[in-house]
């Protein structure tokens, strides 16, 4: 069975109308995409034969945006609180009706460490998901196509 | 580890997405709910972490049976909410104390009776004020009164577009008008100039624009408000002496030739 699109696929069961505006954003830029590859002015041909892998950045660049960059400001926010309550124990934050306690933070916590990990491995730096038109996106994407595999040394 | 990139093992890179999507997809939907709050959240906490990294100590006040109770709306009476306290010794020898509210409702600089509620404000005093005489219903308003106001930020969790960033300017003439006046006199100051945290980023026409208030105003726009994009740059040692203050204009160095 083919595999749904990494979109659907990373904005499955997230409410209405963050899927929503997700998709639209992802609808409109990659019909840009096309744009851009057509226009021989713009030397992106290259990653042409990787379309598949432009649309999985696209996705992940958007839902950065959307979603997983204001859970990472949740969790830090979380550690202020923390940091500064003079509390021995922790201290939960309410907001509106939820509540982020101890449990909560650890499984955000998770979330935005496996994402980073997902970020370091695969190259993706902070600058990457920073653009505004679609053709800073497509130059990320062609700088990234450039980059060389190799072994970090962890050891001591 | 081996670091590789999307483009040379693109099966692995959808593997991994695949799979973070499925272990965590029921805890982000459920926070998903909050999204707007959570980027509330950040732009607050990046205000507490710049008074951190200028030296003030941050104490959480008010606890709401012993929780931070987050302020989500410009409803609600301020003493019902949790916010930070914020102190330095200056020069003199005495405490410099602030207190960051969020969703706190502020007077105008110019009429006693208007207000309006950016979502931080700095202000020297924890004791809001209150009165019957706002809604037309004597329901009580409680607020920071002009002349508690340090400083304040605007947090929208959208792509930036010019009306948005002029509008800005409209509200810090109304509640900090020296900070769009070049003829009054700024004395030094460590506290944040008004401020616009914008999670969208800046194209070309609003790069413009931000270059533009900048250079004329004592205000900061920020675009990309988040941990692993602006937030750990500006609250660097480099990026934070670039940030607006009360006494000092921005000092980014323009992104376009053509804007110098």
């Amino acid at each position: 069975m083919e595999q749904p699109p990494i979109i659907n696929i990373l904005t499955y069961k997230l409410p209405v109308d963050i899927t929503r505006r997700i998709h639209l954003e992802y609808k409109s830029r990659r019909t840009e995409i096309d744009r851009i590859w057509t226009n021989p002015k713009y030397n992106f041909q290259m990653l042409q034969g990787y379309a598949s892998t432009v649309e999985a950045l696209l996705a992940i660049s958007i839902f950065y945006r959307h979603v997983m960059g204001h859970i990472q400001g949740a969790v830090s926010f979380y550690k202020s609180v923390n940091r500064n309550s003079g509390m021995n124990n922790e201290c939960a934050i309410k907001v509106g009706g939820m509540v982020l306690d101890g449990q909560q933070q650890k499984r955000l916590s998770s979330a935005v460490i496996k994402f980073n990990q997902i970020q370091e491995k695969y190259q993706l730096d902070s600058a990457f998901f920073e653009y505004s038109e679609t053709i800073q996106f497509m130059k990320n994407c062609k700088d990234l196509f450039y980059k060389k595999e190799y072994e970090e040394d962890n050891s001591i | 580890m081996k670091k590789t990139t999307p483009f040379k093992a693109p099966l692995d890179f959808e593997k991994e997405l695949t799979e973070f999507s499925n272990k965590y997809k029921v805890l982000l939907a459920d926070h998903s709910k909050r999204i707007s709050d959570y980027f509330e959240m950040s732009c607050y906490n990046f205000v507490i972490r710049y008074y951190e990294k200028k030296g003030y100590k941050l104490d959480v006040q008010n606890l709401q049976g012993g929780k931070f109770k987050f302020k989500c709306s410009p409803t609600g009476l301020l003493k019902n909410f949790s916010y930070f306290k914020a102190t330095k010794m200056n020069n003199k020898g005495t405490d410099d104390v602030v207190y960051i509210y969020h969703n706190a409702t502020a007077q105008s600089a110019f009429d006693e009776k208007v207000f309006t509620t950016p979502d931080i404000v700095v202000s020297t005093s924890n004791t809001p004020a209150e009165t019957k005489d706002y809604y037309a219903t004597k329901k009580t308003l409680s607020y920071i009164p002009k002349e508690h106001i340090v400083t304040f930020c605007e947090a929208k969790h959208l792509t930036p577009f010019p009306e948005l960033m002029v509008n800005f300017i409209g509200t810090v003439h109304e509640l900090k008008p020296n900070c769009v006046n070049n003829h009054e006199k700024h004395i030094d100051s460590e506290h944040i100039a008004p401020s616009l945290m914008m999670s969208g980023t800046f194209g070309k026409p609003t790069r413009r624009i931000q270059y533009s208030f900048e250079k004329r105003y004592y205000v900061n726009f920020f675009d990309n408000l988040f941990e692993n994009i602006s937030v750990r740059w500006f609250l660097s040692k480099y990026g934070i002496e670039q940030i607006a203050t009360l006494g000092k204009k921005c000092d980014k160095a323009p992104i376009f030739e053509e804007e110098k």
